[in-house]
């Protein structure tokens, strides 16, 4: 039954779903892949039809998922958590107690702060929530909806202050270079993906779903920058996009008008020309909803304009109304769909 | 982890704990007990941490305690003995054809009978379809998960492969085939 990857001679269906490199190569082929299996083709044309196959069985048998929502998914942690010790009971002490306890907490405090200071903390953002997280250093950072942002609990000058994003994100980093060689404490990194972005202090738009990193400068300077594409930085003006796609491994600059892309924060989207296909994927990965669309049409529509997105059944009907369709949420809010 | 670091822990749960709750899913559609199960099973591995093998067996550590738990729990609820071997328990998957959007009567009908013949596997061929599709497990991991041969799970496979071919033709298997080859290279 284990067969060795290279016996395709004796292969079934079966054999070639378990070969490690196949269903990477059906679902994200590439150049080098390709032509390995080419080659396999070409040596065994016999089990051309096999190949054709199994191909076909990883590309339809897909699979709905069940996750967890990103809030439900804390709170088990912190059930999880709790039960391994995290936290303690508040209790009530005597109040004489209090003094001597007081002397005795800060004592353990330093003694326990070498220990904690590898503690990571994440904020996480549910579908349609927005948060706003203060960092250590003070920088301010708003936490748009399905989102999460993780760093060490504990920043000091000696290191970068650094951020780990997934989904979107508004930062204002505080500026706390003065003068002179730049402090390693002044250096302000995000990462989101694959990609890096180092700022000493401004504002900008970071978003990651999906493959691709975009950053759009609002003010100051970014460098942005994706270590395994070597020698390859990008630094930004204020207005600049730059994006970042995983699968063709592309950088992208763009210029644009920073207001637009960080809208969402002031509740407020903005549009140029935006494909339908975009405006759907943004409400499925901010609201959670699975879109469906019942005419292949409507995808071919574009959208321009601002729109108040604070409340979400009035800007579903506004877009609906400028594109002359109906859009319905079905009674368990999972679903909207769309049809003339 | 082993040396008690607790974030190493937090990092296995972000890491693991939504694939354990969607495969969970397929089993029962009790939230609560599957959440449970998940809480148990990060105390478990904390309190195990000293004994655990190789990073790389930790997927497979983890799907076959949580299943092997999931059933315990499911058979306490159910009031039965075990629900261990044969086809007593039950694995549903839902077929999704593309992530998001869902265009034509067609494409719906299509699915629809995608989802027949999955339904016409037997719990067991439908697990391991899931595994090996989703997951990406080989025969010998999902053997292991599972508790049976690595033939066994082998023959399950081609078993279920039989079943789909008969009930699936030709003509569904070539339009999914255009369809799916467009939106690749949208």
């Amino acid at each position: 039954m284990e067969k060795q990857p290279e016996e395709f001679g004796s292969y079934l269906v079966e054999d070639f779903l378990d070969h490690p490199g196949f269903t990477a190569w059906v679902l994200a082929p590439d150049e080098s892949a390709d032509r390995y299996w080419e080659s396999v083709r070409q040596r065994y044309p016999e089990k051309e039809p096999l190949i054709a196959e199994a191909r076909q069985l990883v590309l339809s048998l897909r699979f709905e998922v069940e996750f967890l929502t990103a809030r439900e998914q804390e709170e088990l942690w912190q059930l999880i958590d709790e039960k391994l010790g995290g936290k303690e009971a508040v209790r009530k002490l005597p109040v004489w107690l209090y003094s001597a306890a007081a002397v005795l907490v800060v004592g353990l405090c330093l003694g326990l702060a070498i220990l904690f200071l590898n503690r990571r903390v994440t904020y996480s953002t549910g579908y349609g929530e927005i948060r706003t997280v203060i960092l250590p250093d003070s920088s301010r950072v708003i936490l748009n909806a399905n989102s999460r942002i993780q760093y060490a609990a504990d920043w000091n000058r000696d290191n970068p202050r650094e951020i780990w994003l997934k989904g979107e994100a508004y930062f204002e980093v505080r500026h706390l270079y003065d003068s002179g060689a730049i402090r390693p404490g002044e250096r302000f990194i995000a990462h989101a993906g694959k990609a890096n972005i180092e700022v000493l202090g401004t504002s900008f738009n970071l978003s990651n779903r999906h493959g691709r990193t975009d950053a759009d400068l609002i003010e100051g300077q970014i460098r942005f920058e994706v270590p395994e594409k070597q020698g390859v930085v990008v630094t930004l003006q204020p207005g600049d996009r730059v994006q970042y796609l995983e699968m063709q491994d592309t950088i992208l600059k763009k210029k644009g008008n920073p207001k637009d892309f960080s809208g969402w924060k002031s509740g407020e989207l903005h549009f140029d020309r935006t494909p339908a296909g975009e405006i759907f994927q943004y409400f499925e990965d901010t609201y959670g909803y699975q879109v469906v669309v019942k005419d292949s049409s409507i995808l071919k529509k574009t959208l321009s304009g601002t729109f108040k997105s604070t409340n979400r059944k009035v800007l579903l009907r506004t877009i609906a109304a400028a594109w002359g369709v109906t859009m319905e949420l079905s009674p368990d809010s999972k679903t909207l769909l769309v049809h003339y | 982890m082993k040396a008690g670091n607790r974030d190493a822990l937090k990092e296995l749960y972000l890491e693991y704990s939504n694939k354990l709750y969607n495969y969970g899913a397929k089993f029962t559609a009790d939230k609560d007990l599957i959440r449970d199960v998940i809480q148990e099973l990060f105390i478990h591995l904390w309190d195990k941490r000293a004994n655990l093998g190789n990073p790389q067996d930790v997927k497979n550590y983890l799907f076959k305690s949580f299943r092997s738990a999931i059933f315990k729990k499911l058979a306490r609820s159910l009031r039965l003995e075990s629900l261990g071997d044969a086809e007593d328990y039950a694995f549903r998957v839902s077929i999704n054809m593309e992530d998001h959007l869902i265009l034509e009567e067609d494409q719906e009908a299509i699915k629809r009978r995608i989802q027949a013949s999955l339904n016409r596997l037997t719990s067991r061929q439908r697990e391991v379809i899931f595994l090996k599709f989703y997951e990406g497990l080989s025969y010998a991991e999902i053997a292991d998960v599972l508790d049976i041969s690595v033939k066994g799970s082998y023959k399950l496979m081609a078993r279920a492969l039989e079943v789909l071919r008969d009930h699936l033709g030709q003509q569904d298997m070539m339009f999914l085939m255009l369809l799916l080859q467009l939106k690749l290279f949208r």
